[in-house]
């Protein structure tokens, strides 16, 4: 069909469409609750769009389809007309208009629409003053949820800085977009393991390039949960003040890498945990003054933290110029306390004894924190680490200070996990927590004392039973292979028997209601591509 | 004999491009509709043997007009033209008796070939 007759009538009739909706944006301005002037922009824009499309200007399809689709939320109650969407759609009439004249000019269009639409898609006014037969509207926050982070109250004191084409959006609708992928890529191991049993190589083609794309998709709408490292960082500039006041020590304090985003989720459990890290740098890492001196140290001593990315990890480090830990006083400290045999004493690395700050029981007694230059409360800090799927490292050299390293993902909401089966049931653990997987024969078993190892690099690692630890009916293994994945647990390592090992997962964690959440060691759930349920464990709580 | 179609759509672009459609095909145009109300009205004066039904349109929309035309005619021969987007109100659509949809932009052999459809019985 020859389209290029009816140009005219679709120039003009487009026009009349603007001068419309330009009209009616206005009017409603004056009367929000207009239920006319709302039918009417919708329509226009619905008219429009239904014209361009069939005139091929792919463009003004866009811009027109996005304006309908915004009116439709105002129509459905899903969002109030207020200033700003007044604004964006006298945005998108200017924006037609100028597509219009291209078309009539008959040159191609240079002005850009995607973000005009995705604005508009993501569109969510800034405060809900009352709500207007709130039909979509999420459900309210339960009232025991904490405050929102100062943070984002701060971010929201901001102006809304147009000129940036910047938008205002709701967290919850972040979430909600964050569920939605979360879902898909739930989904998409559904596809492969239909994939899998299909055996089409045409269908594992499209469900690899669909796996890209979530990938993509997920990657962009994580972007929009990130927040700069800065929203947080105040805090610690006026923690290390203080603590430093208190002890009567100089300290200067660095920081860098403030501008790094983090996931805006992430950043408020992170507070906590490196307020520890960066008190017990000041308290027990740096030395008194007269002690630096005599060690020939700057009085002034020094912590630094830093923030980082590298690709899809955020690492944190703090490092000071204090006293440093000695491994051999760690494990000694441990020896006496009663939480390690000699034995196991000297079968450490220099680097698990470092770890043992993380034991419970351990850190929090006065005496060693003294000895060993680290305060109180590094098992919680561990414990907060590997709920965000982190890890957590130390560093040391006696008289020359301390690093801790925090390796933690970019997101938390989805994580690779190795599912395992334990009885009836499957359970998922982070793979930032599996060492390895191990199937051994029977025979590798060893007994020494009271209990069964195994050796694994030279080194003599204790078996636990994960059937026996959650209470089910132990394993069988009539052929004499036991599944296994080894982890770090009180700062060694432990072979954890299971039932089977069913391999890697990409799993979208959700957080557990009330009262499962307050289970120990249940980090979460999670849905596997075939509908059934996991709980996602945290090995640290359980063992 | 020609078969009498009435147009009703709150578009002028889109009346044109149906109408030329049609006519190419033979149809004969009984009248255009450019709102609900007008389609009511129009429908009883020219019945007609087909109906193109828009159904975003203002005073009436498609769907009420439908119901009031299936009310007034109840072998009355209703096509419902929606543009992307308005998939849910097909459902409504059927239920208050329309025989097919078009979905916008117009494919001319679609058109023509649902019209012939519905003509058919």
């Amino acid at each position: 069909m020859d389209m290029s007759q009816y140009k005219a009538l679709f120039l003009s009739e487009s026009r009349e469409y603007l001068r419309t909706i330009a009209e009616q944006v206005v009017a409603l301005e004056q009367s929000p609750g207009e239920r006319s002037a709302v039918d009417a922009l919708f329509r226009g824009a619905h008219s429009l769009k239904g014209m361009a499309a069939s005139m091929e200007y792919g463009d003004v399809v866009v811009v027109a389809h996005s304006m309908e689709d915004l009116m439709a939320r105002v129509r459905d109650g899903a969002v109030a007309f207020d200033a700003g969407v007044a604004d964006l759609l006298l945005e998108g009439v200017d924006l037609i208009d100028v597509l219009l004249k291209d078309v009539e000019q008959e040159r191609p269009s240079a002005l850009p629409t995607d973000d005009y639409a995705q604005r508009l898609a993501i569109y969510t006014p800034a405060p809900p003053k009352e709500k207007r037969g709130a039909r979509s509207e999420p459900s309210p926050p339960a009232p025991d949820l904490p405050p929102p982070p100062a943070a984002e109250a701060e971010r929201a004191k901001e102006p809304a800085g147009e000129a940036g084409g910047t938008v205002r959006v709701k967290t919850e609708l972040l979430d909600h977009l964050i569920n939605l992928t979360g879902e898909l890529v739930t989904n998409k191991q559904r596809l492969l393991n239909i994939a899998g049993e299909l055996a089409s190589p045409a269908l594992n083609d499209a469900i690899s390039e669909t796996a890209k794309l979530l990938r993509s998709l997920h990657d962009e709408v994580m972007k929009v949960r990130l927040m700069p490292f800065e929203a947080i960082s105040d805090r610690f500039q006026r923690s290390v003040r203080s603590v430093a006041k208190k002890s009567g020590k100089e300290i200067h304090f660095e920081l860098t890498g403030r501008e790094i985003g983090l996931d805006r989720g992430m950043l408020e459990q992170l507070v906590d945990p490196l307020n520890h890290i960066l008190r017990n740098a000041v308290d027990h890492g740096i030395e008194e003054s007269g002690e630096r001196e005599r060690a020939g140290k700057p009085v002034r001593g020094t912590v630094r933290l830093a923030v980082s990315r590298d690709r899809d990890r955020i690492q944190i480090t703090v490092r000071d110029d204090g006293r440093g830990m000695e491994p051999a006083t760690m494990i000694a400290a441990a020896i006496a306390k009663g939480i390690l045999t000699p034995e196991e004493g000297e079968l450490l690395s220099p680097r698990q004894a470092l770890m043992l700050s993380c034991i419970p029981g351990f850190s929090t007694a006065k005496e060693v924190t003294d000895i060993s230059g680290r305060g109180v409360g590094m098992d919680a800090v561990n414990a907060a680490i590997q709920k965000l799927g982190g890890t957590l490292g130390i560093e040391s050299e006696p008289g020359v200070g301390t690093t801790i390293t925090l390796r933690l993902p970019l997101t938390i909401a989805i994580i690779h996990a190795l599912v395992v089966q334990v009885g009836q049931v499957k359970a998922a653990i982070p793979v930032n927590a599996v060492q390895r997987t191990v199937e051994l024969s029977r025979r590798q078993i060893e007994t020494m004392g009271k209990r069964q190892i195994f050796q694994l690099d030279d080194e003599a690692i204790p078996l636990l039973s994960l059937n026996r630890v959650l209470g089910l009916p132990l394993g069988r293994f009539p052929d004499g292979i036991l599944p296994l994945f080894v982890t770090e647990a009180r700062g060694r390592r432990v072979g954890i028997v299971v039932d089977r090992l069913l391999g890697q997962h990409e799993l979208f964690v959700k957080q557990l209601g009330r009262p499962l959440a307050k289970m120990a060691g249940v980090a979460g759930g999670a849905t596997l591509g075939d509908g059934e349920i996991v709980a996602i464990l945290d090995l640290a709580g359980l063992l | 004999m020609a078969l009498k179609v009435m147009i009703v759509d709150d578009s002028l672009f889109m009346r044109k491009m149906l109408r030329d459609i049609l006519v190419e095909e033979g149809y004969e145009i009984a009248d255009e509709a450019s709102d609900g109300v007008e389609a009511v009205q129009k429908y009883k004066e020219c019945l007609p043997d087909l109906v193109t039904l828009d159904i975003v349109m203002p005073n009436k929309t498609g769907i009420e007009a439908l119901q009031e035309i299936m009310a007034y005619d109840a072998a009355a021969r209703v096509v419902m033209c929606s543009a992307i987007g308005q998939e849910a109100l097909t459902a409504a659509a059927t239920e208050a008796g329309a025989k097919a949809f078009i979905l916008k932009p117009f494919n001319p052999e679609l058109v023509t070939r649902v019209l012939r459809e519905v003509a058919q019985g």
